[in-house]
């Protein structure tokens, strides 16, 4: 990865021009050609650098409730429960962190009881010890984008 | 749920996933629902003005680009404190995320920040640095051992079932 892919990938995270040609309007942007911007974004994908692009969408603006779910395992069990929680539907972000609660997962769906029930469901799998459902109450800051 | 004609549903499947390989992605997913280039972007931008979606654009891998110190971090905030230390915190710019979420038994930590940083030395660092700044001494950083799954959430499933 070089300067101008660097360039292209903070340029194209916020800014993903939502026109007919977007190729051509981000070479435009940059003084180069579609062909070559298409093919660096190709290339990019195929490595995984950028793993999508498109809509990141606000759950609670479509609708949807979320939480943060904390989860105290059975060291001697906590990868079979986070094998158990990543088949679950909804889960989107799960990390492994250096914690008692060892599983974090945030935990996404279309109305809260559900998700409600879902967190109370998983308390009572083997393995695990205690789990903790945090929503947010407010929410300060999401940046979603990274200068790199 | 929001209410939504089935085309929009046909339009969200589309856009929370990856963008069609074609250089004009928009006509690509028209084609594909039965809509003019025109309404497919419209309406995108609608969503975008609206909030509904928060961004376009593309999303980038950050452990294959050097930020492999991301650290969980909970903060134990005096209530009077927490509109303050809210604001604060996020205005650093390598805090990502920032919430308030209730206490619970035995964990009395109530906002959260996501730290992004090279490494889990350098994290904790800027940690200690927001605790001196802030003032709010009573925190956990909770290192990123494994990444179990990171994927963006499917808002419309391809069999319409419900989430």
């Amino acid at each position: 990865m070089d300067d101008i892919d660097k360039k292209i990938i903070n340029h194209i995270q916020s800014r993903f021009p939502v026109q007919p040609e977007p190729y051509r309007a981000i070479a435009g942007h940059f003084g180069m050609t579609e062909e070559e911007v298409w093919l660096r974004i190709k290339r990019l994908r195929k490595r995984g650098l950028i793993r999508r692009i498109g809509a990141v969408f606000d759950s609670a603006g479509l609708g949807f409730y979320s939480t943060l779910v904390a989860v105290k395992t059975d060291p001697a069990m906590t990868e079979k429960v986070a094998e158990k929680i990543n088949s679950l539907p909804g889960v989107t972000h799960h990390y492994q962190r250096d914690n008692a609660y060892s599983l974090w997962f945030t935990l996404t769906g279309a109305d809260r009881e559900k998700i409600d029930d879902t967190v109370l469901d998983i308390g009572k799998w083997a393995g695990v010890f205690d789990i903790m459902n945090l929503p947010a109450n407010k929410t300060f800051k999401i940046k979603v984008d990274f200068q790199i | 749920m929001i209410e939504l004609t089935e085309k929009e549903r046909e339009l969200i499947r589309c856009i929370q996933a990856d963008l069609p390989d074609d250089k004009r992605p928009f006509l690509a997913i028209a084609k594909k629902i039965g809509w003019t280039e025109d309404e497919v972007m419209a309406r995108i931008i609608k969503w975008m003005e609206q909030g509904i979606i928060k961004r376009f654009g593309a999303l980038v891998r950050h452990q294959n680009l050097g930020f492999e110190g991301n650290a969980m971090v909970a903060w134990s905030v005096p209530e009077p404190d927490v509109e303050r230390a809210g604001r604060q915190m996020s205005g650093y710019p390598f805090i990502s995320h920032c919430y308030e979420r209730e206490i619970r038994p035995g964990w009395p930590y109530n906002i959260y920040t996501m730290i992004h940083a090279a490494n889990p030395d350098e994290a904790r660092s800027l940690a200690q640095e927001v605790a001196k700044d802030t003032g709010i001494k009573d925190f956990q950083i909770l290192h990123t051992v494994k990444e179990w799954k990171k994927k963006s959430m499917e808002y419309i499933l391809e069999e319409d079932q419900d989430v």
